[in-house]
């Protein structure tokens, strides 16, 4: 099996070493310097989700060349998915203490939509946080690449996509909540939500998730399949005639690659406590995209590096420097595609091969240096 | 003969108007709410009325009114317009009157400037008064010896249908403008179904000519009939609704034409650099929405500079914005992109990282609010194209000034040694350079161009759009669409696209909402695309094939 | 040496057309001509804009036949390869392979799979991935999203295709990125996935082109080596090339085939030397 190999043994050793002492640190009592507060705990579990959401984009970008500026549209689909399950779960706990949910009440609505149909049930809600985002992916895919659409063409409309979609949910008689979304969770089958325990289980989920996909994407990568999804990326006419079904290929990836955004949104909602239709707005979804930029695409890890970098950053300039960030931000817009294009797993690689000369060659998924490339 | 015939008529008019003066002083008694009876109109400056202008409380003002209503004086008339536009002041210690001319300079009857400091007090009237005043007004119109302005009062005649039928038929008799002729006609129909009185017959050939010649302003007079207990006047007067109805929506069908062609036009102007860009270096600059911004926000800056001059501060924009988002764009050209061609997706993430650099310092350095942009009095006009419909001289002059900047950047790219080695490169990129033309030059130019007319179409936005650091994100998705809909690179696409875009959220907003028209219409660019990849006007032959 | 026909099947030799029973009568039915040619292009027309690429073009190839294909630029040739290929559709004429298989309702991917392999004018092999990566990502076998995920080389496949790097002289290469290797060296690793595929047509384009005299002498070896295993069309402006390797030659001009025969008889031709040099209508 060529998954099992030495990059995916090194990236299991660190997310395992991670996720445990982060899950040891969050059992020290409150007053220890070291103690992770159960806050600390979920936004380190929302940057594994933010993690796997670049993970789904590197798979379309870094591979196939499909760069997504609407990968964010899948996120919340699937968000949105778990987020009905949990708001269904606070019943009459809300504030009105009505059957629905309290943007409901204000609608005026006394039953769950037809839409809202099986929400209440923990197996369905799982298989939409699939289902929705991979028909969406699917339908869209299936006519943008049927038709050839590509390059900038497919992220421009990959991006009105979005667009649409977040004016949509900010629609209230949409019934989801509206410009609020989804929020106010109080339990998950069962598990009070705002407990330490449920906190923990969360991130540990949140990193079993990330490894399963990475495990996938690997495998992925790693066949005959990822040669013909670089081939796409490269020169896709040449690959038909080479005898690939390049729109299947595509389609194929891409779907996946929205699956487990969906799966990103989903573990996100309970730990972020919401989701509302800003997560549909173009610019959160082209944040992720410079994520994968900056860890360097076409490698793996690489958009996991860049996700805990860019979220990071965020988390520390934009409390001390507000004004700064934004413009911290925008300069790593343009520096990391004139100056870093390969990104920092670039740069881990280029000294690994002075370390070790000869032994670590890059993947077959890492982008020539120098050369030009067609996106 | 022939001579008589063309003669008679006009010289006819003309000595029945003089006839006319006498009627038309009892009509204007009428409309005053004053009786007949009094004594002959005051002068404009008698002291009754100088004391009613002066009073504090508003509802003095009546009296004031009523007489000058009477006097058919221009002095008159002159006084009531400044009445009415809220431009009559007075000096509440020398107690005199004076007319506002400019934005703060003052004269009294005679022409003397107002020299002293303090302010001078309004001479304020309600609505109520101003109605009457323009009543009044419009009367006295009536005789005015400008075709024009006859047509107006007559028009204003039909909505109040408040005079005597004589008078009214005396008008006709004597007009000799068609078109205000016509309005006399409606206006005395207006009057007969005001009438009480009339006669069966008569309420049916008025509601005969409503129906052949719809006017909005007797609906109200109409639909009154429609519910009459006499079956034949209700079945005319429905008839006449129905006409009214048809005409209505003629007229909204129009006017949704206009604003999406005026928003399409506006659109097209944003697109068209986006399609120069992307034609000739198949690049998309995600920052092009902030050059737009930068154009809008340079007519803030002038009309800052020079705030009272509007009118001048926006033409003045027109150069600065081309230059300086010129200037921008050459900027970012050579500091950015030339590092990245051959990779159109990280120039759009690149582009993208500008845009928040942009909005970024533009809400820092400027404001996080809209800033405020004068309309210049010019544009808040209207300009009346048919019978009730009239259109902002603001949205013409942006579809003017939209089309005129196509216009020349089509014979720019035609005509010009520029355009020449332009579509050279855009064809052939390799081949141009090998016949010496300096591809990087080409490239700087045809972005600081795309950008330049980006920050004209932001001087056309500034007027129809919030000015703020967000503007230009809300039109960069919906000039994607212009773009990828009319086939990228191609003007005459984008023109097609841009219009059609803008007819559509036009046409369909009313239907479904602004939000949800938004949504369907990019769905359905979603679509179309994935129909035909290469937009409406694909380029064609050989070169075309992938 | 390897067997680079399909599935191994021995191969009729050389130039022999299958039987004909209407031989001599001047005139064969349709379906006769079907079964005698692997390839066959009638009265082919394609037009762009009003310019005419191919104008009631016919081909045909028997099996197993290597046939140059010259003509000045502009005559229609990769047109006609792009008709064959399916990438561009005919205004009208047939085109059959293989007796049933019609070329123009299937796509690029069918007929690729079915065994015609093109070489393109320019060099086009996949630059991120190594030269044996782009070996095996042509290898013959089902080529499904689900199959090529799970598929693992076997040990056959693997000597066949480090024979095909032996013989494309790339055995030293086979680590090595595509993108980093000479011109020369993408056109033989660009023939080697074509072989790879194991077509029983193959198309090339411009083989030689931007190749050092070498190089060159070393093609026309590899491509006579594989004489009576496939099928070849070559189209190549490099007169003594096509004189090394050509059996039968056809000319082609505006769009018509104005000769076909060997080197030495079409060379011979008035018209076609008028085409070449003269800038008269041919």
């Amino acid at each position: 099996m060529r998954v099992w190999d030495a990059p995916t043994r090194a990236f299991a050793l660190v997310l395992g070493f991670f996720a445990s002492a982060v899950l040891a640190l969050s059992f020290l009592p409150a007053g220890n310097a070291l103690a992770l507060g159960p806050f600390t705990v979920s936004v380190l579990g929302k940057y594994l989700c933010f993690a796997l959401l670049a993970l789904s984009i590197d798979l379309a970008w870094g591979y196939l060349g499909i760069l997504s500026l609407g990968h964010g549209a899948f996120f919340a689909l699937g968000g949105y998915a778990f987020g009905a399950h949990l708001m269904r779960q606070i019943g009459d706990r809300g504030v009105y203490g009505s059957g629905v949910p309290d943007f409901m009440v204000f609608l005026g609505w006394e039953e769950y939509p037809w839409h809202w149909l099986g929400t209440d049930s923990f197996a369905f809600s799982l298989f939409m946080v699939f289902c929705a985002p991979g028909l969406l992916a699917f339908v869209f895919g299936w006519t943008a690449f049927r038709s050839r659409v590509s390059g900038v063409y497919f992220s421009i409309i990959s991006q009105a996509l979005t667009y649409a979609l977040s004016l949509a949910f900010f629609l209230n008689a949409l019934g989801y909540g509206g410009n609020n979304g989804f929020t106010d969770f109080k339990t998950l089958l069962g598990f009070d939500l705002n407990t330490a325990g449920a906190g923990r289980a969360l991130f540990a989920l949140s990193a079993a998730a990330l490894l399963g996909a990475y495990l996938v994407a690997r495998s992925l990568v790693a066949s005959r399949l990822g040669l013909a999804m670089i081939a796409v990326r490269d020169n896709e006419t040449r690959l038909r005639f080479v005898g690939y079904r390049v729109e299947r290929v595509k389609l194929f990836v891409f779907t996946l690659s929205a699956m487990m955004a969906g799966l990103a949104g989903a573990l996100y909602v309970p730990q972020a406590g919401i989701i509302n239709p800003n997560s549909f707005a173009p610019l959160f979804s082209i944040e992720m995209v410079i994520c994968v930029a900056l860890g360097g695409r076409g490698r793996l890890y690489g958009a996991v590096i860049g996700a805990f970098l860019v979220n990071a950053a965020r988390s520390g300039l934009s409390s001390y420097f507000p004004n700064a960030w934004l413009f911290a931000f925008g300069a790593l817009f343009i520096a990391v595609p004139v100056a870093l294009p390969s990104g920092v797993a670039g740069l881990i690689e280029k000294g690994a091969r002075r370390l070790f000369p000869g032994r670590a060659a890059s993947g077959p998924g890492a982008f020539p240096e120098k050369e030009a490339l067609n996106g | 003969m022939r001579f008589s015939l063309s003669i008679n008529p006009r010289a006819g008019a003309w000595v029945s108007r003089a006839r006319l003066a006498a009627l038309l002083a009892l009509v204007f008694c009428a409309l005053a709410g004053v009786a007949r009876a009094q004594a002959p109109a005051a002068s404009p400056l008698a002291p009754e009325v100088r004391e009613s202008l002066l009073d504090p409380k508003v509802n003095a003002r009546d009296r004031a009114i009523a007489l000058l209503a009477e006097d058919l004086s221009e002095e008159s008339a002159r006084i009531l317009t400044f009445l009415k536009n809220g431009d009559l002041f007075f000096d509440a210690e020398t107690r005199k009157l004076y007319l506002r001319v400019g934005e703060k300079s003052f004269v009294t009857l005679s022409g003397e400037e107002y020299g002293g400091s303090a302010p001078l007090k309004k001479s304020a009237v309600n609505n109520r008064q101003r109605q009457k005043i323009q009543s009044a007004l419009n009367a006295r119109s009536l005789q005015s010896p400008d075709p024009q302005a006859r047509r107006e009062a007559s028009r204003a005649l039909i909505a109040s249908g408040e005079m005597e039928l004589e008078t009214l038929q005396a008008l006709i008799e004597a007009e000799d403008d068609s078109e205000a002729r016509e309005n006399l006609r409606a206006a005395r129909a207006a009057a007969v179904l005001k009438d009480p009185q009339a006669a069966e017959g008569d309420i049916l050939s008025a509601l005969a000519l409503f129906q052949e010649r719809p006017a909005p302003e007797a609906r109200e007079l109409i639909r009154v009939k429609a519910e009459s207990p006499d079956a034949r006047e209700a079945q005319a007067a429905r008839k006449a609704l129905a006409s009214l109805e048809a005409r209505a929506q003629r007229l909204a069908f129009f006017e949704t034409l206009f604003f999406g062609l005026s928003l399409g036009s506006v659109l097209v102007l944003i697109a068209i650099g986006l399609a120069i860009t992307f034609g000739v270096m198949g690049v998309i600059n995600m920052a092009h929405g902030e050059m737009a911004m930068l154009g809008a926000y340079a007519v803030w800056f002038l009309q800052e500079l020079m705030p009272d001059r509007p009118l001048a501060a926006l033409l003045l924009a027109i150069p600065l914005a081309f230059v300086g988002a010129g200037l921008v764009g050459a900027l970012i050209e050579r500091g950015v992109i030339r590092f990245l061609y051959q990779r159109p997706l990280e120039t759009l993430l690149a582009t993208f990282g500008i845009s928040l650099i942009l909005r970024q310092a533009a809400l820092l350095f400027i404001s996080a609010n809209n800033r405020p942009i004068v309309t210049p009095a010019f544009f808040g006009g209207q300009w009346r194209i048919a019978d009730g419909f009239a259109v902002s001289v603001g949205r013409v002059s942006i579809i003017v000034f939209c089309l005129a900047v196509f216009f020349a950047l089509v014979a720019l790219l035609r005509y010009t040694r520029l355009g020449l080695e332009t579509r050279a490169v855009t064809q052939n990129r390799e081949i141009a350079r090998a016949m010496g033309v300096k591809a990087a030059r080409v490239d700087a130019l045809t972005f600081a161009l795309g950008s330049g007319v980006a920050g004209l179409a932001g001087v056309a936005l500034s007027l129809i759009a919030n000015v703020g650091p967000n503007m230009g994100q809300g039109y960069i998705v919906d000039s994607f669409m212009v773009v990828v809909f009319g086939g990228v690179g191609n003007l005459w696409g984008s023109l097609a696209g841009g219009l059609v875009i803008g007819l559509a959220n036009k046409f369909m907003e009313p239907a479904y909402g602004a939000i949800l028209a938004k949504i369907l219409i990019m769905v359905g660019i979603i679509f179309f695309i994935q129909r035909r990849p290469s937009g409406l006007f694909p380029p064609r032959g050989r070169a075309a094939r992938g | 040496m390897a067997d680079y026909s399909p599935d191994g099947a021995g191969r009729a030799p050389a130039l022999s057309a299958r039987a004909d029973p209407f031989e001599g009568l001047g005139w064969t039915p349709k379906a006769v001509r079907r079964q005698k040619y692997l390839l066959l292009l009638e009265d082919v027309s394609v037009s762009f804009d009003g310019f005419k690429a191919l104008d009631g073009l016919d081909l045909r190839l028997a099996e197993g036949e290597i046939r140059c294909l010259i003509g000045p630029n502009g005559a229609g040739k990769s047109t006609l390869l792009d008709v064959i290929t399916g990438q561009t559709r005919p205004d009208f004429g047939e085109a059959w392979f293989d007796e049933t298989f019609n070329l123009l309702e299937e796509d690029e991917v069918s007929i690729a799979q079915r065994g015609i392999g093109r070489k393109f004018q320019r060099p086009s092999v996949f630059e991120s991935l190594s030269v044996w990566s782009n070996l095996e990502l042509a290898l013959q076998g089902p080529k499904t999203v689900w199959r090529s995920w799970r598929a693992r080389l076997t040990g056959a496949e693997r000597s066949f295709l480090e024979e095909i790097l032996a013989l494309v002289s790339l055995s030293d290469k086979a680590g090595e990125l595509a993108g980093a290797l000479s011109h020369g060296q993408k056109q033989w690793l660009e023939i080697g996935t074509l072989l790879a595929q194991k077509p029983r047509v193959l198309l090339l384009d411009e083989p030689v082109a931007g190749m050092t005299p070498q190089e060159i002498e070393r093609s026309a070896e590899l491509i006579l080596s594989l004489e009576g295993r496939a099928t070849i069309l070559v189209v190549e402006h490099d007169m003594k090339f096509v004189r090394s390797i050509a059996r039968t030659v056809t000319v082609l001009c505006r769009g018509q085939a104005l000769a076909e025969g060997t080197m030495d008889q079409v060379s011979q031709n008035p018209r076609v030397r008028e085409a070449y040099l003269g800038e008269a209508a041919c």
